[in-house]
């Protein structure tokens, strides 16, 4: 358990990130991270290269989140609402940068499901090799689509620098 | 391991979204742990009392169904080892596949079970209706002096099979439509991340 304390603690922030792509509701997001830990926890013995951790995570993460079947009339039901923070008692800057992301998260989330598999994994810092080998796709296909999913959160999320 | 563009300001941003909470994660992952564990220990030491139970009785003749009980058991038993066999492959598809072959081995899979959905709410009553029709052209029923005998039995059989039909049709009804959906949208993310651009 106490290797797996220290991967949590170090990859949780990752997974959560990846999961908030494919869910809006935090509940659904706490379960599908939930799914994507036990996957993990029951992987570990077999993996024999710690150094992929990180690459092996996000895909198992990426690979849960997109064959999670939503449920659809259930979740028109529920109330909206996101799993970033809420600004309104923040200080000014972090209220503004909190609003920031959350609209960032927003673009990510509004992509089309081909270029939000590969934007995701793309924004955890993952080369094109490693994205088109976790989706199956080719490396060529894998920039077209990262461009393109640039280009459409640019659009309507603006330059972040 | 190097990345695509290390300064991106896409990504920067993107990684300053605050840390969950991970002792509550951890706590979570501990408790489920400890459910799965008490599961597996209970499930276990059910099967095992109610097979030597089942041993016992049929071995000292306490019950007399001429060994049909062990036989169900026995398929029930099977049938229980293959569906988990099944669920631990599908889990482990997650941490070995690709995204693409994943969601092909899922939809191939679903397939299959909307496949057993239909059969049940479709073959189930046809059978039923075909065995009646088989049964009294063949004259296979319980005799007119076991009917006078038992009087009730007959409608308990009846009753008993009826409830059985349904619930195996209600089964596959519910079997069927949660695999057609899973079958439709599995697919449509496969269309949308297969196509080549």
């Amino acid at each position: 358990m106490v290797e797996l304390e220290e991967i949590v603690e170090v990859h949780a922030a990752m997974v959560r990130r990846i999961a908030t792509v494919y869910e809006r509701y935090p509940d659904r997001v706490d379960d599908l991270v939930q799914d994507v830990w036990i996957a993990v926890w029951h992987a570990l013995p077999r993996l024999n290269d710690h150094a992929m951790l990180k690459t092996y995570i996000a895909r198992i993460t990426q690979n849960i989140c997109v064959t999670h079947v939503r449920r659809a009339l259930v979740r028109q039901a529920q109330p909206l609402s996101d799993s970033l923070p809420d600004p309104a008692p923040a200080p000014d800057e972090a209220a503004a940068h909190a609003m920031r992301l959350a609209r960032f998260v927003e673009a990510v989330r509004s992509l089309p499901e081909n270029l939000k598999a590969v934007a995701s994994l793309y924004l955890e810092d993952m080369p094109v090799k490693d994205i088109a080998l976790a989706l199956g796709i080719s490396e060529s296909n894998v920039s077209v689509r990262l461009h393109r999913a640039k280009s459409a959160i640019r659009l309507s999320f603006g330059d972040p620098s | 391991m190097t990345s695509l563009s290390p300064h991106d300001p896409l990504v920067t941003l993107w990684q300053t979204a605050p840390k969950p909470d991970t002792q509550h994660l951890l706590r979570d992952l501990q408790r489920l742990n400890r459910l799965h564990q008490r599961l597996n220990r209970s499930v276990f030491a059910i099967m095992c009392g109610t097979s030597f139970l089942l041993i016992f009785a049929e071995a000292t003749g306490h019950v007399t169904t001429h060994g049909t009980l062990s036989v169900i058991w026995i398929l029930g038993l099977v049938l229980g080892l293959v569906w988990r066999r099944r669920a631990r492959c599908s889990r482990s598809d997650a941490l070995t596949l690709d995204t693409v072959s994943l969601l092909e081995s899922m939809i191939a899979r679903a397939k299959s079970d909307l496949l057993v959905g239909r059969c049940l709410y479709a073959g189930v009553p046809c059978g039923a209706v075909v065995g009646f029709f088989v049964a009294k052209l063949a004259g296979i029923s319980a005799s007119p002096s076991a009917i006078a005998a038992h009087a009730y039995l007959h409608l308990i059989q009846t009753g008993a099979g009826m409830a059985a039909l349904t619930a195996m049709m209600v089964t596959g009804a519910i079997l069927a439509r949660s695999r057609r959906l899973q079958v439709q949208e599995l697919s449509e993310k496969l269309r949308l991340i297969k196509v080549d651009l």
